[in-house]
C-alpha cells in the first residue's frame, strides 16, 4: 500500500475519534451503562438511537432537569437528540420540581433547551398544572413556554390562553390571546 | 388582609395577563374585563390581588352593577367588586339619578354614594350641587353638605342653604329641607331662614327656627 492510503487511513481514524470525542465531551452526561446501539446501514446518514434511557443535565454537581423517553434518537451531527414519549423532571433550586410529560421532544444539545410537542402536561410540587399542545423549555432564562391554547391551574385559580411563559416553579406568568382568569369561589 | 369569604369566582379576560401566584397579583392590559356576579368592569388596564380581592382599573372604566354603571378614569374596587371608589370625570347613574364629581364612592351592597368634593346629583325633581353629597340610593334621599344649591326648573325653584337633605319619598310627598342660611326662591317669592322646609309636589315652603322672611312678588 503506498504512503498516500496510509496518510488517508490516518485522517479518517482522526476524523472519526474527533467527532466520537466531539460528543461525548460535553454535558448531557450520557449513563454509563450505554446500551448497545443499533447501527443502521451503513450507506443511508446514520441516527444512533438509544431506547429506555435517560439524559441528565447537571450543574455543579445538582441535577438541573432529567429526561426519560421511551425512545431516543441522536441526529447524525450529534446536535439534536429527539425523545419519544418523553417524561422530564425539572429541579427547582428552592427545593421543589416540575414534572412534565409529552409526545415527543427534541434537546438540542448545544444550548439544552427542548422542544415539546403533543400533551404536555407540566406539573409542580405545589400542585400547579400546567397544559399545552406545543412547549419549550428553555435553559438560558430557565423559563417555559406553551402555545396552541392552554391552561395553569392552581388552587382556585385557573388561567387560559392563545401562548404563556412561566417560571420553572410555574409560580409567575405571562398570558398573551384571549388571556382569562377565573379565581375565587372555591368556599 | 384575611382574603374575604369568595362568594362567586372572578372571571378576568385581557389580551395579556401577568400572574404572580405567590403575591397573588394579576396585571391585565388590553381590553381588560373583570366579572364577579352581577358586576362588570371592563378598561384598558388592571391590577387585581386575588387574595385580598382588591383591583384597580385605569383607562376609559366602566362598571355595572345592577343597574347602577359608573364610567371614570379609574375605578378601585374592593370587597368582592361591591365596593367601588371611581375618580376622573365620574358619572354614575342609576335609575333616574345621576352623580358627577371629579370622585364618587359607590356602595352597591348598601346603595350608598358618596361624592367627597363637587358633587352633583341630577334627580327627577330637579339638580343639587354642594361641596359634598351623599346619596341613599334605594331611599331616594341625598344630602347636600357646604354650598348647597338646589334648582329645579320643573317646580320653579331655586334655594342655597348650608346643607340640604332631598327626600324623594313616599312618592308624591316628595321635599328638600334647608339649614343655614337658607334661602328658597319659587315662583319668584323669596322665603329666608335658618331651616327652610319646600314640599314641592305641595308647592308649599315652611320656615322653622330662628327668623325668617317671606317676600311674595304680585303677579
Amino acid at each position: 500500500m503506498n504512503k498516500m492510503a496510509y496518510v488517508s487511513l490516518a485522517c479518517a481514524l482522526l476524523l472519526v475519534t474527533g467527532g466520537l470525542y466531539y460528543f461525548f465531551r460535553e454535558e448531557p452526561v450520557l449513563p454509563d451503562t450505554t446500551p448497545a446501539v443499533e447501527q443502521t446501514t451503513p450507506q443511508a446518514a446514520s441516527n444512533l438511537t438509544f431506547a429506555g434511557s435517560a439524559i441528565i443535565e447537571e450543574k455543579n454537581g445538582q441535577k438541573v432537569w432529567e429526561l426519560n423517553a421511551e425512545s431516543i434518537e441522536v441526529d447524525a451531527g450529534g446536535k439534536l437528540v429527539s425523545l419519544k414519549k418523553l417524561k422530564g423532571i425539572f429541579y427547582q433550586e428552592k427545593g421543589g420540581k416540575v414534572d412534565i410529560i409529552a409526545q415527543e421532544g427534541i434537546l438540542d444539545t448545544k444550548t439544552h433547551d427542548i422542544t415539546l410537542q403533543g400533551d404536555i402536561k407540566a406539573t409542580s410540587s405545589e400542585g400547579a398544572v400546567f397544559t399545552a399542545p406545543q412547549g419549550r423549555y428553555e435553559e438560558q432564562t430557565k423559563t417555559f413556554s406553551g402555545t396552541g391554547g392552554i391552561t395553569l391551574t392552581r388552587g382556585d385559580t385557573i388561567i387560559t390562553g392563545d401562548k404563556i411563559d412561566a417560571d420553572t416553579s410555574l409560580e409567575i406568568v405571562k398570558v398573551q390571546g384571549n388571556a382569562k382568569v377565573v379565581t375565587g369561589g372555591s368556599k | 388582609a384575611p382574603r374575604p369569604e369568595a362568594k362567586t369566582p372572578v372571571e378576568l379576560v385581557a389580551d395579556t395577563i401577568d400572574y404572580d401566584s405567590k403575591q397573588g397579583v394579576i396585571n391585565a392590559t388590553g381590553t381588560v374585563r373583570i366579572t364577579q356576579g352581577e358586576a362588570v368592569i371592563t378598561g384598558a388596564k388592571a391590577e387585581y390581588n386575588t387574595n385580598s380581592q382588591e383591583g384597580r382599573i385605569t383607562g376609559g372604566v366602566t362598571a355595572v352593577n345592577q343597574d347602577a354603571t359608573i364610567t371614570a378614569a379609574e375605578v378601585e374596587t374592593y370587597k368582592n367588586n361591591t365596593y367601588l371608589i371611581a375618580s376622573g370625570d365620574v358619572v354614575l347613574t342609576k335609575g333616574e339619578n345621576r352623580l358627577t364629581g371629579p370622585r364618587v364612592e359607590y356602595s352597591a351592597d348598601t346603595q350608598y354614594a358618596l361624592i367627597p368634593q363637587n358633587g352633583k346629583i341630577e334627580l327627577p325633581d330637579g339638580t343639587m350641587t354642594a361641596d359634598k353629597i351623599e346619596a341613599f340610593l334605594s331611599e331616594n334621599r341625598a344630602t347636600g353638605t357646604g354650598f348647597v344649591h338646589v334648582v329645579s326648573p320643573v317646580r320653579k325653584l331655586d334655594a342655597t342653604a348650608n346643607t340640604a337633605t332631598y327626600y324623594g319619598e313616599p312618592k308624591g310627598q316628595s321635599k328638600v329641607i334647608l339649614n343655614g342660611n337658607a334661602r328658597a326662591i319659587q315662583d319668584g317669592n323669596v322665603l329666608t331662614g335658618e331651616t327652610l322646609t319646600i314640599r314641592l309636589d305641595e308647592k308649599a315652603m315652611d320656615s322653622q327656627g330662628g327668623r325668617s322672611k317671606l317676600v311674595i312678588t304680585p303677579k
